[in-house]
């Protein structure tokens, strides 16, 4: 129901309002709508100065961050190839240095390079890859860069572009070859020793079988007494053990346990003595070339051994060169420090006398270099070589410690370097007496100790057929026992070195701390 | 009754308005000058035949802004209209209105205004001065020669749920400039030429003898009713052309000045009733109503009466209070008949019995106050049988 007015007073003060007397009784105005809208665009505008820091803020951070990031990183317009960001490891990378923004792959590549970037870059924006890995990208200035590319797809402000990230495995790939080097050789030490393990081991054995072989075959030879038919059936069997005998001789050389006495000996003075001897005997087309830089030559070494090695490495040079052309060999001192040391895992540190032998000849094929210190290992003709000639080689210059490497290029030549280590001991200045001599003993008791049953044998012939008597023994402590209740009954002991159980050098020393007369 | 001196603590408010030929070609630059981006053009479909909204949207396209057309309200703009025009306001993210039109549109318009700047529902606002803040750039161009909403401070607006005219009475309302052209009369038709130029009167004579007038809205009252009495017959005759219809204007902006700040009396409150109770045309009630309200007023401010005869035309020396009452009835009367509107609200479908409640809805009308005579319930109900 409608309310009538409440009486004169409240009539009164609508009439006072209607009249435009009342309070809030105001012409249409916009100032309070202005003041209120000059408030909020005054708040806008803080707001957008704030927003506006904190965009400057954010846009630094990301700089920075885009700049710090160890990859490489760009975005590119893939159609039209034109980078929109690119940060400072990718311009690192390709040694990129500018005040000017590097905007496309072509500053800093070479067309084709450039292009396939490009290409790989539209698959990645299409989808089709996202990773690309062991990228060699070529430098103009000449240098490689191994990278794995990782993309994908992009929207700024509309524009479809590709994200990429370049890691640069540059380092790594390097590391990566070097270790397969290093375990190369290291393949190649392993193997090589096992070889010589074993080529040592049988021919071991074998040089006692023949030497039983050879000796019966002498002492019969005394006994045939006119059989001219056997005389010359044991002398042919003589002569093919003799050959036998060098053939395990050299094997001995190539294993690694031979205890043969090294004494400090000048290297230059024997390269010099064997180039006399090589001179003489290879052909007038063949030239040696000596550049002796190596101050300090003295190694410990086997002289034989040394001389050996030279002569092997020339003779192999000249037949390469075909007997016609020129055989460098250098001498210099080498500081072995870690460096040398990761690409040659048996190089100890210290000063080294570093031997190169290089010719001009045909060289060694990729596919057989690391074959040829194997034994038995030739390319020569049937019957023309043995295949052990590098391979004692290794084996001496490992015996002394030292290291021999190859580096050949086929139809260019071959160069042989081998390190040893230099030897601190002083030199005897004049070779001492040949101390061998020949013991011409009868009417002695002798004491002989051999593991094996036919040197035992053939010893035992020798001796007594010398005019002595002999006690044998094929058990070093059986040996031992027997000497110990009867040591006074002995003039001479003859003993094999290497034995089961107990050496020859441990049964001396028992000896001689059983009977004065042998110290 | 307390008699005013002229030195009594006044205000007038009037909007910026253009008045003559042509003004409506003005639009265009008041468009620029607000520098507004999009006008909601709020009309009813009557002015959408008559072709005052194309004239409109010429303007608004030669300013370069864009416009959305609503025009969905009925004669006594209802409040759902207004909240579904504030709703599009708001939706099209307009800034700027512009109504076209009579009472209807220019009412409708001032109420979307300030819902959609305030946020609340219209029927908040009823009553004097309840408007927090101004709605958004208002310019208004009447099509009728009566309702004077163009310059007032007035929104009529009809709660469709209770049945009743709202008052919204405030100078915020006051739009903010008023393009009044004469040339847009011509597309009334008889009928509605008569009813809007009896309302003109209405307003001059309650704005006149009201409580709240002053020496200012004095001078536009009296010079609204010489040239409404002089010009409205007349004007009807020609079809809303020429002079005639150019002096209906101005006796129409006249008055309108007056009453928007002086307000009005009994008529209003008691049309306003009638309106929302039977959604009768205001300018029809006001008609019937006003000689009635005259009679019954008369004694309680003569002096103003009086002058109110003269400005009808009546020779008034020598004749006794009862003789101006009656000629001064006689006259608007007269008036009325000439203009064609002959009937009482019997004809109107009024019920005798809804006689009463109709008064207490005059009574708590805001018009009521402003009134020179205190009237009671008994008096409203004498006056509607009067007319019935």
């Amino acid at each position: 129901m409608p309310q009538p007015f409440d009486g004169n007073s409240e009539k009164e003060i609508l009439r006072s309002k209607i009249m435009g007397m009342g309070d809030a009784s105001l012409k249409k105005s916009y100032y309070t709508q202005l003041q209120e809208h000059v408030i909020n665009l005054e708040k806008s505008r803080i707001e957008t100065e704030e927003s506006f820091k904190r965009a400057e803020a954010n846009k630094n951070l990301f700089i920075a961050l885009f700049n710090q990031a160890s990859d490489g990183i760009i975005v590119v317009d893939v159609d039209s190839g034109k980078f929109k960001f690119c940060n400072k490891a990718f311009t690192d990378m390709f040694d990129y240095h500018s005040d000017n923004p590097l905007l496309s792959f072509n500053l800093v590549l070479p067309i084709e390079d450039a292009e396939n970037l490009e290409n790989a870059l539209k698959k990645m924006a299409s989808g089709e890859i996202r990773f690309l890995n062991n990228v060699v990208i070529h430098k103009n200035d000449g240098g490689i860069v191994y990278a794995d590319i990782s993309g994908s797809a992009v929207e700024i402000e509309s524009i479809k572009y590709v994200l990429a990230v370049f890691r640069d495995m540059t380092g790594a790939r390097k590391l990566e070859i070097e270790k397969a080097e290093f375990a190369s050789k290291l393949n190649q030490a392993q193997k090589m020793e096992a070889i010589g393990t074993l080529a040592g081991g049988v021919a071991h054995d074998f040089n006692n079988i023949i030497g039983g072989i050879m000796g019966l075959a002498e002492i019969s030879l005394d006994e045939t007494q006119g059989n001219v038919e056997l005389q010359d059936n044991l002398n042919q069997i003589i002569k093919a053990c003799k050959r036998a005998r060098d053939i395990t001789t050299q094997l001995l050389a190539i294993t690694y346990k031979t205890e043969k006495k090294y004494e400090p000996v000048s290297f230059n003075e024997i390269i010099r003595d064997s180039v006399v001897l090589l001179k003489a005997t290879l052909p007038a087309g063949v030239s040696i070339r000596v550049t002796e830089s190596a101050k300090e030559d003295t190694v410990l070494a086997d002289h034989a051994g040394i001389s050996q090695i030279i002569m092997n490495l020339c003779t192999n040079s000249a037949h390469a060169m075909n007997y016609s052309g020129e055989i460098c060999i250098k001498t210099r001192n080498a500081d072995v420090d870690e460096c040398l040391m990761q690409k040659n895992p048996d190089l100890l540190p210290g000063q080294h006398f570093l031997l190169e032998v290089s010719d001009t000849g045909c060289g060694i094929s990729k596919e057989i270099v690391d074959r040829i210190f194997e034994p038995f290992f030739t390319t020569k003709e049937k019957g023309k070589g043995t295949g052990l000639g590098l391979s004692i080689i290794h084996g001496i210059v490992k015996n002394h410690g030292g290291v021999i490497s190859v580096y050949s290029e086929e139809g260019l030549g071959t160069t042989f370097r081998i390190f040893f280590p230099i030897s601190q001991q002083h030199r005897k200045m004049s070779e001492t007496e040949n101390l061998s001599e020949t013991l011409t003993a009868a009417d002695a008791d002798i004491l002989l100790v051999d593991d094996e049953e036919v040197l035992v044998k053939v010893g035992e012939k020798i001796l007594e057929k010398m005019g002595n008597r002999v006690v044998s023994f094929t058990s070093p402590l059986e040996a031992l026992a027997y000497f110990e209740n009867n040591c006074n009954t002995f003039d001479a002991v003859v003993t094999d070195m290497a034995m089961p159980k107990m050496n020859g050098l441990q049964l001396a020393k028992k000896f001689t701390t059983l009977e004065k007369k042998f110290r | 009754m307390i008699e005013y001196s002229p030195i009594s603590l006044r205000k007038f408010v009037a909007p910026e308005f253009l008045f003559g030929s042509e003004a409506i070609s003005m639009l265009s630059r008041y468009i620029k000058n607000l520098g507004v981006k999009k006008i909601l053009l709020v009309t009813d479909p009557g002015i959408v035949k008559a072709g005052w909204v194309s004239v409109v949207e010429k303007q608004i396209k030669d300013s370069g802004i864009s416009h959305v057309l609503f025009s969905g309200i009925s004669p006594n703009p209802r409040d759902d209209e207004v909240m579904i025009g504030s709703e599009i306001y708001q939706k099209e993210s307009c800034d700027m209105i512009v109504a076209v039109g009579g009472g209807s549109p220019m009412d409708c318009a001032k109420g979307i205004g300030i819902v959609c700047i305030n946020k609340k529902h219209i029927s908040e606002f009823e009553g004097v001065d309840k408007i927090p803040l101004p709605g958004p750039p208002l310019v208004c161009i009447p099509t009728t020669s009566g309702t004077s909403a163009d310059i007032s401070q007035f929104s009529i607006i009809l709660d469709s749920a209770r049945k009743v005219k709202m008052a919204i009475v405030s100078k915020i309302l006051v739009p903010d400039a008023a393009l009044i052209d004469p040339v847009t009369l011509s597309t009334m038709d008889a009928k509605l030429t008569a009813e809007t130029g009896m309302d003109a009167l209405v307003h001059a004579f309650e704005a006149y003898v009201s409580n709240a007038s002053s020496p200012i809205t004095d001078l536009n009252a009296l010079r609204a009713v010489e040239l409404i009495r002089n010009n409205l017959v007349e004007m009807i005759k020609s079809g809303g052309k020429g002079e005639h219809a150019d002096n209906m204007m101005l006796g129409s902006l006249l008055a309108g000045l007056a009453f928007s700040n002086a307000s009005l009396g009994i008529v209003h409150a008691m049309a306003h009733a009638l309106g929302g109770f039977l959604d009768l045309s205001h300018g029809e009630c006001n008609a019937i109503l006003l000689e009635h309200a005259v009679n019954y007023n008369y004694e309680s401010i003569p002096g103003k009466y009086n002058d109110l005869a003269k400005a009808m035309g009546i020779d008034i020396n020598g004749m006794t209070y009862t003789q101006i009452k009656n000629a001064l009835t006689e006259s608007i009367a007269e008036l009325r008949y000439k203009s064609g509107i002959r009937h009482g609200f019997s004809a109107l479908g009024l019920k005798k019995e809804e006689i009463p409640l109709l008064a207490l809805y005059a009574l708590s009308d805001a018009c009521i106050v402003t009134n020179p005579r205190e009237a009671a319930k008994s008096d409203i109900e004498e006056l509607y049988a009067a007319a019935f």
